[in-house]
C-alpha cells in the first residue's frame, strides 16, 4: 500500500475525481498491453498514452498544494 | 465449467472503474456482479452470493467501510478488496480490522489484483473439492440410510451386519433423533426377512384403552366400536419384523401381554378364545434409562431382560462431531435433488456453527436444519447466515469479524430441558385440569404427561 503523502482533505473532491479518471485511463491502458502483441505498432502508442497518464497523476501532489 | 465460476462484486460510484475491472475479472474467470454502491446495495447483499467484492472507499451515501461491514454482515464468506485513489493509514488500518483481504490504491496494480483473485479462486476450487470429496465419502460410509464414518458408527454397522441374520428380538437405545428407526429397518434388510413386512408404530402415539387392539387386533363386535374384525400389528408384521418405538411408555398390563407374545409366539385377537401362531421379529426402541424404569417399577424386568439379549446402543450426535460434515454433506446432496437446486455445499462458516451446535435433537434437527438452508438458499453454497437462520437464530448474527458467529451458536439452541412443575400446573390450571388437553398443549402424549406429573408428585 502506498500511503499518499498527501492525504485528501474536504475540500479536493475535485482532486479525487480527477486521480479517479487517470486511474481509468491507466487502468485500461494496462489491459490493452496485455491484449496487443509487443511487436504491434499499437503497442508503443498505447504504451504513450500510459505514460502521460502517468506524468498527469504525478502532478497531483503539486496540484492540490497550488489549490490550497 | 461454467456454473462453477466464481462472482465477483464489483462497487465503484465511477462506471469507467467498473467496466475496467469488469473486463479484467473476466479475463481471471469470474462472473462480474456491477454497482454503484448506496443503500440500494446494502438492501440487495443478503441474496446477492458473491465469493469476492471489490469495493471503493469513498463513495456518497454509504461509505466503502460501510459496504464492508454490511458485506460481513450478510455473508463472512465473501472476500473483500478495498480501493481508493487516495490510500491513508487510517483507513486501512480500519479494513484490516474489518476483515478485508487487501486494501489497493488506484491505478490499480493488477498483477496485484491478480493474485488476490488468483487466491479467492484457488480457495473456492479447494473447498468445492473438499465438499466433492466430502459427499463421495459420506456415501462411501453410507450404511442403510445412516452416515458415520466415526470409529463408534463403524463399529455399530459391524454390529448391525452380523447380528442382523440371527436375531430375533432387540433393543435400540439412543436419544431422539438418534435414527433408532433406521438401526430396526437395516436389522430388518440384512435380516433373511427383508421380503416380508417391516411393521413400525409408535407405542406414545397409541391411545391407552386401544393398545391391545392395535397390537393384537380384535374379533367383530369385541368392543363398542369393533364392527369389523381386524388384524393387529403382530398379524401383520407375521414372517417379518414388528417395530415398537418408545416401548417405554407401554403400561405395564401391556408389558406381560408383549412379553407373552416374544416368548411364545401366540396372539389373542381381543375378544377372542382362540391364539394364533406368529413368527415376528420385534425390535423395540427407546430414549429412556429402561434399566432405571426397571428399578423405579415402572417396566417390567422380566420384558426388559428378554428385549435386551441384543441391544444396540445409538451415540448422540455431539458425540460423534467428525460425523457432521459428512451427514451434512449427504443431506444437502439430498435436498438439493429434491428441490432442484445445485447447492455443493456450505461455507467453512456455515460448517464451523454446525460443527459447534448442541444438536439437542441430534441427526434429526441436524438434517432438518440443512432442510431449511436449502429451501432458503439461491446460491451454490449455503452461507453463515442461512445456516444461523435455520438453525432458529432468531437474532442476526451481529457479525464483526468473520470467526465470531461461531460464539453465537451456544444460544441458539439450548438443549431442551424436561417440563418443570411450575410449567405442568399452569397449563393444568389453564386447561382446567383436563390432561388430554393439557398433553396436547405441551406437545406430548397423555402417558408421557401423566409420567411427569408423577415425577412432579402432581398426580
Amino acid at each position: 500500500m502506498a500511503a499518499d503523502p498527501h492525504p485528501p482533505t474536504e475540500e479536493s473532491p475535485l482532486l479525487h475525481q480527477f486521480k479517479n479518471h487517470l486511474a481509468i485511463v491507466v487502468g485500461f491502458c494496462d489491459l490493452l498491453l496485455h491484449e496487443i502483441a509487443d511487436a504491434d505498432p499499437k503497442h508503443a502508442d498505447v504504451a504513450e498514452m500510459r505514460k502521460a497518464a502517468e506524468a498527469a497523476m504525478a502532478l497531483l501532489p503539486e496540484l492540490s498544494r497550488r489549490l490550497r | 465449467m461454467a456454473d462453477t465460476r466464481p462472482t465477483l462484486l464489483v462497487v465503484d460510484d465511477e462506471p469507467g472503474i467498473i467496466a475496467m475491472v469488469e473486463r479484467f475479472a473476466r479475463i481471471q474467470g469470474f462472473d462480474v456482479i456491477a454497482h454503484a454502491g448506496g443503500r440500494q446495495l446494502v438492501a440487495e447483499l443478503p441474496t446477492m452470493n458473491c465469493d469476492v467484492a471489490l469495493v471503493d472507499l469513498r463513495m456518497p451515501e454509504v461509505s466503502g467501510l460501510d459496504v464492508l461491514r454490511a458485506i460481513r454482515d450478510a455473508d463472512p464468506a465473501c472476500q473483500v478488496i478495498l480501493m481508493t485513489a487516495h490510500a491513508s493509514v487510517e483507513s486501512a488500518i480500519e479494513a484490516v480490522k474489518l476483515g478485508a483481504l487487501d486494501y489497493l490504491s488506484k491505478p490499480f496494480d493488477f498483477e496485484r489484483l491478480g493474485e488476490l483473485l488468483t487466491n479467492v479462486r484457488e480457495g473456492l476450487e479447494r473447498r468445492r473439492r473438499l465438499l466433492t470429496a466430502d459427499r463421495e465419502l459420506a456415501s462411501r460410509f453410507q450404511f442403510c440410510g445412516m452416515v458415520g464414518r466415526s470409529p463408534v458408527m463403524q463399529e455399530l454397522f459391524d454390529i448391525i451386519r452380523r447380528l442382523a441374520p440371527h436375531v430375533r428380538t432387540a433393543l435400540v437405545t439412543g436419544e431422539t433423533g438418534t435414527g433408532k428407526e433406521l438401526v430396526a429397518r437395516a436389522l430388518h434388510k440384512l435380516g433373511g426377512r427383508r421380503d416380508k413386512r417391516f411393521v413400525a408404530s409408535n407405542c406414545s402415539a397409541i391411545v391407552e384403552s386401544l393398545f391391545e387392539s392395535e397390537l393384537f387386533g380384535h374379533t367383530r363386535g369385541a368392543f363398542t366400536g369393533a364392527s369389523e374384525a381386524k388384524p393387529g400389528m403382530f398379524e401383520l408384521a407375521d414372517g417379518g419384523t414388528l417395530f415398537l418405538d418408545e416401548i417405554g411408555e407401554l403400561p405395564l398390563v401391556m408389558q406381560a401381554k408383549l412379553l407373552r407374545v416374544v416368548e411364545y409366539g401366540e396372539v389373542q385377537r381381543v375378544g377372542a378364545t382362540d391364539t394364533r401362531r406368529v413368527d415376528v421379529r420385534v425390535i423395540a426402541a427407546t430414549n429412556r434409562d429402561l434399566r432405571e424404569e426397571v428399578r423405579l417399577g415402572r417396566f417390567r424386568q422380566d420384558l426388559y431382560y428378554r428385549l435386551n439379549i441384543v441391544e444396540i446402543a445409538l451415540p448422540p450426535l455431539r458425540d460423534r462431531r467428525e460425523d457432521i460434515s459428512y451427514l451434512a454433506a449427504a443431506f444437502i446432496q439430498d435436498f438439493a435433488a429434491r428441490f432442484g437446486k445445485s447447492i455443493v455445499g456450505m461455507s467453512p462458516g456455515a460448517e464451523r456453527l454446525l460443527s459447534n451446535a448442541p444438536w439437542p435433537g441430534n441427526v434429526r434437527e441436524l438434517r432438518n436444519t440443512l432442510e431449511r438452508a436449502c429451501m432458503l438458499t439461491d446460491g451454490r453454497m449455503l452461507s453463515e447466515r442461512e445456516v444461523l437462520s435455520a438453525l432458529g437464530g432468531a437474532a442476526r448474527p451481529a457479525v464483526a469479524a468473520p470467526a465470531t458467529a461461531s460464539a453465537q451458536v451456544a444460544r441458539i439452541a439450548p438443549p431442551p430441558r424436561d417440563l418443570d412443575r411450575s410449567q405442568l400446573e399452569e397449563v393444568l390450571q389453564r386447561v382446567g385440569g383436563n390432561k388430554s388437553a393439557a398433553a396436547r398443549e405441551l406437545g406430548v402424549s397423555r402417558r408421557a404427561l401423566y409420567r411427569r406429573l408423577e415425577n412432579h408428585g402432581l398426580h
